[in-house]
C-alpha cells in the first residue's frame, strides 16, 4: 500500500538556521498520528512542508506517491495554526469557495455542522467571534473526504470544553480511510485519539511509535513520556 | 480551475474597485452639474457677490476632481499590489497556495484581474471626460480636431501604439508581482524586500532605457530623414510615418515582451519551486 505521507531526508533551513534536520518519516492510511514537541521543534514548519507553503531545503515529500503539487493539494486538507480567511465574506461564501476547489468537500456536511454551532451562514467572517471563526475553519477541513488532514494545533489555546468538542468533530467527521496528522503540545488532551505519535525534536524525529507500544515499552503514557523526553 | 480563480479574484477585487469608481462616476456627475451652472450664470460669473463664490467653488472642485482622478489611477495600482501581497504571500495565501491549483494558474488569473481593472479605470476616466464635455462639444468638432492627427499618423502607427500601451500595463503589473515574489523568499521581511527588489529592478531597467534610447537616438533621426526624404523627394517631417518610428516601436515592444517573459517565468518559478510562506 502507497503511504499517505513520506519524507526522506528532509532538511529546512530558515537562514543559517535549520528547523528541520535529516527526517524521514512514513505515515500508513487510516492512521490518527500525533505529532507532538514543544514550541519550536519543527512541527509547523513539518505541516507546511506538506500544505505546500515551504520547499525543502533538501530532501523529498510525497503525498499518496505524488511530489507536492495542485494534485497532492486536492488530497490535503489543511488546518493552519492561523486565521487565512478574508474578513469581509460570509460563511456561506466561503463555503462556496471550498466546494468550487474541492471536489471531496461535502457543502451539506459543513452546514450541517454549522447548525448545530447555531452559525448563521450568512454572517460576515469578520462579525463573528475568534472563537466561532476558528470553528468555521474547522468545519470547512473537516468537511472534506481527504487523503491527509494536516491540523497545525487545533486545540492551541482553547479552553478545555472547546478542545472537546474540536476532538469530537474531527473525530466523527474525518474519512477514516485517511490519516489525520494532528500537532500539538497538549498531549494529554488528545493521548486517548491518537494511533501513532511521532516525537520532533530540535527538528529531528526522536520517537516514531504506536501508542501502544509506547506504553508497553515505556510503561508510561505519552504524554508522561513526553515530559520525560522534553524536560527542560 | 482558472475560472474559479477568476470567479475568486474578481469577488475579491471589486470589493475595492466599485466603490472607488462609483466615487469617481459621482465626483464626474457633480463636476459636470457644477460646470453647467457655471455656464448658465453667464459671462458675469467671475465678477463680485454670489456669483464669484459660485467661480470659486467650481474652481476649487474642478481641481478636487483632478486631483481624484490622478488617485483613482494610483489607487489602481495600489489596490492590484495590495490584493497581490495580502492574498499570495501574507495570511490569506495559506489558503491561496493550499488550492489544487498551478502557480501558473494563479498568477494568471491575478494577472488577467490586474488587466482587467486598469481598463475598466481607463474606459471610465475616458467617459467621465466625455461626459463632462458633453453638450459642448460635438461629435464633428471632435473628428475636425484629431483629423490632422489621424492624417498625419498611419493606422499600423496607432496600432503598434496600442499593443506597446497593453504591454507597458502588463510588464507594470508584473513588475509589481516578480518584486514580491523575490521579496517574500525574505520570510521574515518581504515587504521590505519587495521595496528594495523593486527599485533595484526600476534603476536597471530606467538605465537600459536610457542607454538604449541614447544609443538608438542617432540612428533613429538618420531612419527618420532618409526615409521622408525616399517618400517626398525633400526632407519633410511625416515623423510618425519613418522607418526609424516604426523600427524604434517595435524594438521597444520586443524588449517589454521579453521583460513580460522573464518576470512571469520567475515569479510562477519562484511559487511553484521556492515557495516560503513564513
Amino acid at each position: 500500500m502507497t503511504p499517505v505521507f513520506e519524507c526522506s531526508h528532509i532538511t529546512k533551513h530558515y537562514g543559517a538556521k535549520a528547523a528541520l534536520s535529516d527526517i524521514n518519516l512514513t505515515l500508513e492510511p487510516g492512521r490518527i498520528v500525533g505529532l507532538l514537541g514543544p514550541n519550536g521543534s519543527g512541527k509547523t514548519t513539518l505541516i507546511k512542508l506538506a500544505a505546500g507553503l515551504l520547499t525543502p531545503t533538501s530532501g523529498t515529500l510525497t503525498i499518496c506517491g505524488e511530489t507536492i503539487g495542485p494534485l497532492t493539494k486536492s488530497k490535503v486538507s489543511y488546518l493552519p495554526d492561523k486565521d487565512y480567511l478574508s474578513g469581509w465574506m460570509s460563511v456561506s461564501q466561503v463555503i462556496d469557495l471550498f466546494h468550487d476547489f474541492y471536489e471531496n468537500f461535502d457543502r451539506n456536511k459543513a452546514y450541517e455542522m454549522l447548525n448545530r454551532l447555531q452559525i448563521d451562514p450568512g454572517q460576515k467572517l469578520k462579525t463573528l467571534s475568534k472563537g466561532n471563526r476558528e470553528k468555521v475553519i474547522l468545519i470547512l477541513t473537516m468537511s472534506r473526504s481527504a487523503d491527509l488532514y494536516l491540523l497545525d494545533e487545533p486545540i492551541g489555546g482553547v479552553d478545555p470544553a472547546a478542545r472537546d468538542y474540536i476532538l469530537q468533530t474531527i473525530l466523527t467527521n474525518y474519512n477514516e480511510n485517511g490519516t489525520i496528522l494532528i500537532s500539538t503540545h497538549l498531549i494529554s488532551d488528545v493521548e486517548r485519539i491518537l494511533d501513532e505519535a511521532v516525537f520532533l525534536k530540535n527538528g529531528t524525529v526522536s520517537i516514531h511509535s504506536a501508542v501502544d507500544d509506547i506504553r508497553n515499552q515505556y510503561q508510561k503514557s505519552v504524554d508522561e513520556l513526553f515530559r520525560e523526553v522534553f524536560a527542560c | 480551475m482558472l475560472k474559479k480563480l477568476l470567479k475568486r479574484d474578481l469577488t475579491a477585487t471589486s470589493r475595492l474597485f466599485v466603490p472607488m469608481l462609483l466615487v469617481y462616476v459621482t465626483a464626474s456627475l457633480i463636476a459636470k452639474g457644477l460646470l453647467e451652472l457655471f455656464i448658465s450664470a453667464g459671462p458675469e460669473t467671475s465678477g463680485g457677490g454670489a456669483i464669484s463664490l459660485l467661480f470659486i467653488l467650481v474652481f476649487m472642485y474642478a481641481a478636487m476632481f483632478i486631483l481624484y482622478l490622478v488617485a483613482c489611477i494610483l489607487m489602481t495600482v495600489i489596490f492590484i499590489i495590495y490584493d497581490f501581497y495580502k492574498t499570495m504571500i501574507k495570511e490569506e495565501s495559506y489558503l491561496t497556495h493550499t488550492l489544487p491549483v498551478s502557480s501558473k494558474q494563479l498568477l494568471n488569473s491575478k494577472m488577467i484581474i490586474a488587466f482587467f481593472w486598469q481598463c475598466v479605470t481607463m474606459l471610465v476616466t475616458i467617459v467621465s471626460v466625455f461626459m463632462f464635455m458633453a453638450g459642448h462639444i460635438n461629435v464633428g468638432q471632435i473628428k475636425e480636431f484629431f483629423a490632422p492627427v489621424f492624417r498625419e499618423i498611419p493606422y499600423s502607427y496607432l496600432v503598434l501604439s496600442a499593443v506597446s500601451l497593453v504591454l507597458s500595463l502588463i510588464c507594470g503589473t508584473l513588475t509589481f508581482f516578480v518584486s514580491m515574489a523575490i521579496g517574500h523568499l525574505n520570510g521574515k521581511h518581504p515587504l521590505i524586500t519587495s521595496i528594495g527588489v523593486y527599485t533595484g529592478i526600476r534603476i536597471v531597467m530606467d538605465v537600459a532605457s536610457a542607454v538604449f534610447t541614447v544609443f538608438f537616438f542617432d540612428n533613429k533621426i538618420k531612419y527618420t530623414i532618409s526615409s521622408a526624404s525616399y517618400a517626398n523627394g525633400h526632407v519633410t517631417a511625416n515623423i510618425y510615418a519613418s522607418y526609424g518610428n516604426y523600427i524604434w516601436n517595435i524594438l521597444s515592444c520586443l524588449c517589454t515582451v521579453a521583460l513580460i517573459v522573464c518576470f512571469y517565468w520567475v515569479t510562477q518559478y519562484i511559487f511553484a519551486k521556492k515557495i516560503n510562506i513564513e
